[in-house]
């Protein structure tokens, strides 16, 4: 995980305007909007605290996102505020008060919409960079 | 990991801005604690390991700031759902509160919509008599214009027209000085002749009043000369009554007396000035008859847009000194006196509307306490249930928001009963309200009205709920948890608030009761004023002849004389007699006039007189007792001797110590015979009062119809009781001529009652408020009385089973509710005295620091307080010790 200066805008991912400024290969820029699909992939398996939210993303995305892990949490409040995600404090496992957040039902669906809104931009994007058609004025 | 989901929600536990913080530091350092502590073991410094992690994070203060925003925002918006929800449970809650209990929901409601309806009725008049503009553009720059007299600070109405004129000309800032005078005509050329209401003004009334013409247009100053044109302006409703709306009604005629008048134009829907008036035509002035010192003309004005009433007054004021040197024999002593028109018209009504609506507002106030000793008295049972709210979590606001919730949904209930009332309590209120009484067309429950209602009852939710509502809300927990749910005796703080409240209700009750004993005792001063005539059995209805059928003086003596001679033969009638200026008709002619065998008076100072025209039948039908001398007999005519008859007063004041018989007097009027000749005092009649019950008589003279010739009297006929009526007089005056419409036919008594309007109307009000606040007050002590003994039955019950007589229970109780009692009158006649003189303009020969009122108001109130609490206390006595002490 690097540095990067770049904050990920909230989520809106129907309206998601892909920006390509930074083209570099080796770290990734998060598209905008996508940060809040992938928070609520990680608390599709069940209630965790910020910090395992990060862990899980950087796990799970083999480390390629470069993400502020402060980031996060703008995100979860904004998804509680909506009624995405619900927070409680609890114990984490070396037994120290966290605040956890779990998914709710909202929030389900929410992640069923992101996940296949993402499914058809990345699979439309794959179709134009494939096609051979010549442009015609 | 142990989670409550939501449980901060259910218990409605507060979430402050600075808890939203504490939470947001502590997430974002378990965050960086976690990861520190899990570089550390895989092998950094623990410095290293702090920054490495910090690095990760990001700007820690930048998602700080973006947190708390985020949770500011979530904690506004939870208060405000907090907030709506509260007010939705309060209000439910409340609602069932009431419902639960029914009576006393009632009681309180209907002691607050008694209130409430009867304030709300009076502010309707109020504002519609004294604060609703008048219905004119730019109505504030209008203005009335009287006389002063320097001398004395009195005013007159009536002005001069050459006085106008130079007002006119003279000051720059008033627009327009229009004379006008009120004037009745007889309507013929369309059906049965009628009688309308008209003025005669010296310039257009409505470019004076800012007010543009329907149809056609003003009359306009040129037209005010003695051949002048004959034109009319017709007011909107005539015009539509008269000519359907005809539009092609300009250039058509309009019989007036016999006089034919082209309609010129047709003024604005509205417009009613002076009241009343259907056509305005021009005055016609001939200064050459009627000059400087004939004062004829009342007089409206419109301020310019740049001047003000102060520049105004400061130039009238130097006009009419002026006018002083110029003319002295007529405009002496007179300066001139501008007023608002508002003002000006509501003049003689306004103390009265005040007092009533002040004293409407005491009856309020009486309702309010009321209701507040009834809460207090609820609160008593109710700690229980607020100590359990307490203990449960609810802070002392929000159970105060509940109770006050509580409250205002009473006043509200109150209040809109009283609106009903109120809305219907009026038009029984205006059938009340005397003719006197400017603009009552105006008045209705309207906009300002329902926004005044509405402050008021904000108002009496505040002052009947927040002394119980405060007291209550303050219920501690351990005490009323001690006292085992068992309504104990309250306080020392319950019972002095609740003494205030019960001390108040009686000091406002005994200024009502003593107002309306005043204006009581007042009244009955005012009917039992014998007037100088006697009114029963006599009936007045008045005939003018129109000049274009009836030319000569010579004509119009001889029809009255024939008119009289005719109502003599009617079976029943005893007495026939004619007058011009009958009394209180309203028309009083003040009239100069010279004595020749006395040296001339200093210039402007003539004696003047009130001057009448009479039929020698007069003085005997209405019992004005020839007091020395005779009275005019039938050989008093044109070409006999000219004679006089005086008043008492006149007689007083101008033959002091005298004998005024064979006396000259030559009065300076000039009426149809152009001959002023002097006259021959031949006798001294008693006096009348021409104005009204409450005016001394002024000194008066008479001069006989036969020898002056009026084409204008008033005819009083003493007939037997049921004998006279409409239709004699309608057959008379057919066979005479036609087109004559009988004007005013009333009997003398319901004309000399109808100057008690005014006193009557405000005794009655007054009346229905006191009434209204002592039964309030007296249930209200009733109810402080008997909750006491309820209260301390266990304790009296012991007091009896110890050996204490009956009466000493009764003294105890009595002393603590009928102290403040007895302080609330004492206080009562403390505020009553010290606004005694608020009264005094609507006394009539009373006092108002009169000892009778104030003794029998006292007496009254102590009664009915000794009533009110006995009753009660009584029923203590009487309580069995052994049942009382077993329910327990």
């Amino acid at each position: 995980m690097t540095l990067n200066r770049h904050e990920p805008p909230a989520p809106r991912s129907r309206r998601a305007q892909p920006k390509t400024k930074g083209d570099t290969v080796a770290k990734m820029e998060l598209l905008q909007g996508t940060l809040d699909g992938l928070v609520l992939k990680a608390l599709s398996w069940g209630p965790l605290h910020g910090y395992a939210v990060a862990r899980w993303i950087r796990a799970a995305s083999a480390d390629v996102f470069q993400i502020e892990e402060g980031a996060l949490y703008p995100a979860l409040h904004r998804m509680e505020q909506k009624g995405w995600v619900e927070s409680d404090w609890g114990l984490s496992s070396n037994n120290r008060r966290a605040k956890f957040y779990q998914l709710t039902e909202k929030g389900r669906n929410a992640l069923e919409q992101e996940q296949e809104a993402w499914s058809r931009y990345a699979a439309a994007v794959a179709q134009v960079f494939a096609s051979r058609q010549e442009a015609t004025v | 990991m142990t989670r409550i989901p939501g449980l901060r929600r259910v218990f409605r536990l507060a979430v402050g801005r600075r808890g939203v913080k504490k939470d947001i530091d502590e997430e974002i350092r378990f965050h960086l604690d976690v990861r520190t502590e899990e570089l550390i073991g895989e092998g950094y410094s623990p410095q290293e390991a702090e920054d490495v992690a910090r690095r990760e994070f990001g700007d820690v203060a930048k998602y700080r700031a973006q947190l708390e925003s985020l949770g500011s925002r979530k904690v506004s918006r939870a208060r405000r759902a907090d907030l709506k929800e509260g007010i939705r449970q309060d209000l439910s809650f409340a609602f069932r509160q009431l419902w639960r209990n029914k009576g006393f929901s009632l009681a309180a409601a209907l002691t607050l919509a008694l209130g409430v309806g009867a304030t709300t009725s009076m502010f309707s008049v109020v504002n519609g008599v004294l604060l609703r503009p008048l219905p004119f553009p730019e109505p504030d720059r209008l203005v009335a214009v009287r006389y002063q007299f320097n001398s004395t600070g009195e005013t007159a109405n009536s002005l001069s027209q050459p006085d106008i004129q130079d007002l006119q000309a003279e000051s720059s800032s008033l627009r327009f000085v229009t004379g006008y005078t009120g004037t009745r005509r007889t309507l013929t050329g369309s059906g049965e002749a009628e009688i309308i209401r008209g003025a005669r003004v010296t310039q257009g009334l409505l470019a004076t009043f800012g007010a543009t013409p329907a149809l056609g247009r003003d009359l306009m100053a040129e037209e005010d000369a003695p051949d002048g044109p004959r034109v009319a302006v017709l007011s909107h409703s005539f015009w539509l009554e008269r000519f359907s709306g005809d539009p092609n009604v300009l250039g058509q005629s309009l019989i007036l007396s016999g006089v034919s008048f082209e309609v010129v134009g047709v003024a604005p829907e509205g417009f009613d000035f002076p009241r009343g008036a259907q056509f305005w035509v021009p005055n016609y002035t001939n200064t050459e008859e009627c000059g400087r010192g004939c004062h004829v003309l009342e007089a409206v004005s419109r301020l310019t847009s740049s001047g003000s009433l102060e520049t105004a007054r400061l130039e009238a004021s130097a006009i009419a000194s002026r006018l002083e040197e110029a003319y002295v024999d007529s405009n002496h002593d007179r300066g001139f006196h501008l007023i608002p028109l508002a003002a000006a018209q509501v003049e003689d009504s306004r103390t009265a509307l005040l007092v009533l609506l002040g004293s409407v507002s005491m009856v309020l106030l009486i309702a309010c306490a009321n209701v507040a000793n009834l809460l207090l008295v609820r609160g008593t049972r109710r700690r229980g249930e607020m100590a359990i709210r307490s203990a449960l979590g609810a802070g002392r606001g929000r159970v105060l928001t509940q109770l006050m919730v509580e409250n205002g949904m009473l006043a509200a209930m109150g209040g809109g009963l009283g609106l009903l009332l109120a809305y219907f309590g009026l038009d029984a209120l205006l059938s009340l309200a005397p003719s006197s009484l400017p603009r009552l067309d105006q008045v209705s429950v309207d906009g300002p009205v329902l926004l005044f209602t509405f402050g008021t009852v904000s108002l009496v939710a505040i002052l009947f709920g927040l002394v119980p509502a405060l007291r209550l809300s303050r219920s501690s927990l351990s005490n009323t948890m001690r006292e085992g749910g068992r309504a104990q005796l309250s306080g020392a703080g319950r019972d002095r608030s609740r003494s205030i409240m019960l001390m108040a209700e009686m000091a406002l009750s005994l200024v009502l009761l003593l107002g309306s004993g005043l204006l009581l005792r007042s009244f009955s001063r005012l009917s039992e004023v014998d007037p100088g005539f006697i009114s029963e059995d006599v009936h007045r209805f008045t005939v003018s002849l129109p000049n274009a059928q009836y030319e000569s003086p010579e004509e119009w003596i001889g029809f009255f004389e024939a008119l009289e001679e005719e109502l003599r033969r009617v079976p029943g009638v005893r007495s026939v007699g004619s007058v011009l200026g009958a009394p209180m008709g309203r028309t009083d002619i003040n009239a100069s006039f010279e004595q020749p065998d006395r040296p001339p008076p200093p210039p402007g100072q003539d004696p003047s007189a009130d001057w009448h025209v009479a039929t020698p039948g007069f003085f005997g039908t209405m019992g004005i007792p020839v007091l020395t001398g005779r009275s005019f007999q039938a050989q008093d005519r044109l070409g006999t001797q000219p004679v006089v008859v005086v008043s008492q007063r006149f007689a007083e004041r101008y033959f002091p110590g005298e004998d005024p018989i064979g006396k000259p007097i030559l009065p300076r009027v000039s009426f149809q015979l152009p001959e002023e000749m002097p006259r021959t005092v031949i006798g001294v009649v008693g006096d009348v009062r021409f104005d009204d019950l409450s005016n001394e008589p002024v000194p008066s003279y008479y001069v006989p119809q036969a020898q002056v010739g009026a084409d204008f009297l008033t005819i009083m006929v003493r007939a037997q009781e049921g004998t006279f009526t409409r239709v004699v007089v309608q057959d008379i005056l057919k066979g005479m001529d036609p087109d004559l419409p009988i004007r005013d036919m009333e009997s003398m008594t319901a004309v000399v009652d109808r100057t008690l309007g005014p006193a009557r109307f405000n005794l009655l009000l007054l009346g229905i408020f006191s009434t209204l606040a002592v039964v309030m007050a007296a249930v209200g002590l009733y109810g402080v009385v008997a909750y006491l003994v309820s209260q301390r039955t266990r304790e009296i019950a012991v007091r009896m089973a110890l050996g204490a007589a009956s009466g000493n229970v009764v003294r105890m109780i009595l002393s603590q509710g009928v102290r403040p009692a007895l302080a609330g009158i004492l206080v009562g006649l403390g505020i009553a005295f010290a606004g005694s003189r608020t009264l005094e303009a609507l006394l009539f020969e009373v006092e108002p620091t009169d000892g009778f009122s104030y003794l029998s108001a006292t007496v009254l109130l102590l009664m009915v307080v000794a009533v009110a609490a006995a009753w009660p206390a009584l029923r203590a006595s009487r309580i069995a010790p052994m049942t009382a002490l077993n329910e327990e």
